[in-house]
């Protein structure tokens, strides 16, 4: 069921990657079945980056999608996932950095072009409107026009997201 | 073990020296990971225990820093701006336009979001784009202010003051339903035709909507109000990034203070079967419960967990809770949980009823820790089951575990029992702690040799049906 590699990543058999030559993994990452990444897309200012980047000890778990943010009609552009990520359920990732220590709860729609800095927790069902700029150590709920909410979260998340993406990658 | 998404919380009393509790309130309790430690005071507080003052603000957008300048800027002055409706950027286009023979330009806010658009008017000389709107604004409400004065100064539209017994006898006279309303000609094929005037008329009018400046984010510090301790001080010199994370002072309660969680027995079957959750009491019978005690210092600490005999009617609700009496018991109160300093290895760090069968390596640490139980010639139902009080205790690195007995009882012997009473416990726990200083407190020089602190925690542990 898991692919285990040298690096310590385990990702599910199921899991879709597209172009997985434009996707680079660090070490200790896990991704569950159903993920989907979408590498193979055509990026506006063709680099010799990666498409997709994931920081180490980061979590993708079951049926959420990475796909990089589009600039220009069907070009694309790189999109960053930060260290100690941890991304839910059925999440859409459109946008274009996650910085590190970051918890996307389950049912999120991260629209295109949106960043968000380290240490933030995205509550469950939250969406993020494109080009939406998220502070460091924010804590982001609701949908636009009728909920949406962008508060202060405390310093303490800085150690307990990362240690949270620890324990998951040992315990899931 | 999560220490983000548990159900324990710790009491806190506004600025209360003695903490003594006095009913539960979602308003007076705060997950372990909100609050901070004062070391001077040793013990913990809210955000509403300390006052804060803003130590940096700056534009997250365009990462301007405006943090010297005056108390009242709350919003960028640059051309970060965001949806009046939604709060969701706006993208804003130039058109080139001509007025008496002059070029000038217009401004087109539309938001990414949702269909908010707004046009600002033709300028000929260059302003900038917050003295475009604030003008257009105030432009607006001079118009709306000269009409509300026109109509209040036109004497004849002004009502004709009427005598009492005239209105007592008008009355109701030559009423008649116009036959032609446009409603009653509207035939089926018209249908799709007042689907769209519906659309339209529910679409939102953002006439009088102006778009706003983004508003600033702030870097606070801190301190206590009782003894003016910093208790959070980020860095702020000047050349660093606004968005930079680094402190100068931190204090946060999850690094002095345990963290606490309550879970079922293990069972010995838990490598075979999956665990199945029974979210029931039975009558007049013990359940056990396993605490889990997480200890985030480099130095052993010494804890003392206490308990009321049973648990106060307000923190259980439900139904019919004044029909039973929920009683509370821990065998051994007093444990002490070694630091995990040394432990390299984080799996070694987790208890083990937090530890799980589907990754190798947690089932490979559960094995390991289980494995005594599981070779037994006749498995108990628990773990837990034994007379020595050595055996009663799960100790690792940096955690313990130690049972809590909960029985449930009825109050009233003429009660009678009842298939729906589900009852929602939250369990009162009084935590004593005692340690040597940490380096992090050390390093202050403060009066106080050892750490030295007790408070109450409340864990929810959910809603539970009484069986018989």
């Amino acid at each position: 069921m898991w692919i285990e590699t040298s690096t310590g990543n385990r990702i599910a058999k199921d899991a879709a990657i597209s172009g997985p030559d434009n996707i680079v993994i660090s070490g200790n990452c896990t991704i569950h079945p159903g993920a989907s990444l979408h590498g193979d897309v055509t990026l506006l200012t063709p680099s010799t980056g990666p498409t997709i980047l994931i920081g180490k000890y980061s979590h993708l778990n079951s049926n959420c999608q990475i796909i990089p943010p589009v600039l220009q009609d069907d070009k694309h552009g790189p999109v960053a996932i930060g260290a100690y990520c941890i991304v839910g359920h059925d999440t859409v990732v459109r946008l274009a950095t996650i910085g590190n220590r970051v918890i996307i709860e389950d049912g999120c729609d991260l629209q295109n072009l949106s960043i968000i800095y380290d240490c933030c927790v995205i509550r469950k069902g939250t969406v993020v409107p494109p080009k939406m700029v998220i502070p460091p150590f924010s804590e982001v709920l609701g949908v636009p026009g009728t909920d949406f909410k962008v508060g202060e979260l405390s310093n303490a998340y800085k150690k307990l997201i990362e240690t949270e993406a620890k324990e998951l990658q040992l315990q899931t | 073990m999560s220490k983000i998404y548990n159900d324990s919380y710790i009491y806190c009393p506004k600025l209360a020296t003695h903490r003594t509790l006095d009913g539960f309130s979602a308003n007076s309790v705060h997950h372990l990971s909100q609050l901070y430690f004062c070391p001077s005071c040793q013990a913990h507080k809210s955000r509403y225990d300390c006052y804060h003052n803003i130590e940096c603000k700056f534009c997250s957008h365009c990462i301007t820093d405006y943090s010297h300048t005056s108390n009242d800027t709350q919003r960028c002055a640059k051309n970060c701006f965001v949806c009046p409706s939604c709060t969701s950027s706006l993208t804003i286009f130039i058109t080139d336009h001509q007025i008496n023979g002059k070029l000038g330009k217009a401004f087109q806010f539309s938001c990414v979001y949702c269909t908010y658009t707004y046009q600002s008017g033709v300028i000929t000389s260059p302003k900038s784009l917050h003295s475009i709107i604030s003008s257009e604004k105030k432009e607006a409400q001079h118009q709306t202010f000269y009409k509300y004065q026109q109509q209040l100064s036109t004497a004849s539209d002004a009502p004709v003051k009427q005598s009492e017994t005239r209105l007592k006898n008008l009355s109701l006279s030559n009423i008649s339903r116009t036959p032609d309303s446009p409603i009653d000609t509207l035939g089926p094929e018209d249908i799709s035709e007042v689907r769209n005037r519906v659309e339209i008329t529910t679409h939102p009018d953002h006439s009088n909507q102006y778009p706003v400046a983004r508003k600033l984010t702030v870097k606070k510090s801190y301190k206590c109000l009782n003894c003016n301790t910093f208790l959070l001080l980020p860095h702020t010199e000047d050349g660093l990034l606004p968005t930079t994370n680094k402190l100068r002072v931190k204090f946060n309660a999850v690094d002095y203070m345990p963290s606490i969680k309550l879970t079922n027995t293990i069972s010995p079957t838990i490598l075979t079967t999956p665990p199945t959750e029974t979210r029931n009491l039975q009558l007049e019978c013990r359940r056990t419960f396993l605490i889990n005690l997480m200890n985030p210092l480099e130095v052993d600490m010494k804890i003392h967990v206490g308990s009321l005999p049973y648990i106060a009617d307000n923190f259980i609700t439900g139904g019919n809770k004044l029909k039973f009496k929920v009683e509370l018991s821990i065998p051994i109160p007093d444990i002490v949980i070694k630091s995990s300093g040394s432990t390299k290895n984080l799996i070694k760090t987790i208890p083990t009823a937090c530890l799980t069968t589907k990754n190798t390596i947690s089932k490979a640490e559960l094995i390991s820790r289980m494995g005594s139980a599981l070779f037994k010639e006749k498995p108990e139902d628990t773990l837990d089951v034994s007379e020595s009080s050595e055996s009663l205790v799960a100790q690792g690195a940096g955690w313990s575990l130690i049972p809590l007995f909960i029985s449930v009882q009825m109050n009233d012997e003429t009660d009678t029992w009842d298939s729906s009473d589900l009852l929602d416990i939250k369990i009162p726990l009084y935590i004593t702690v005692q340690a040597e200083l940490p380096q992090a407190i050390k390093v202050l020089k403060l009066s106080k040799q050892n750490l030295s602190y007790g408070y109450w925690n409340v864990i929810d542990i959910g809603t539970y049906q009484v069986t018989k």
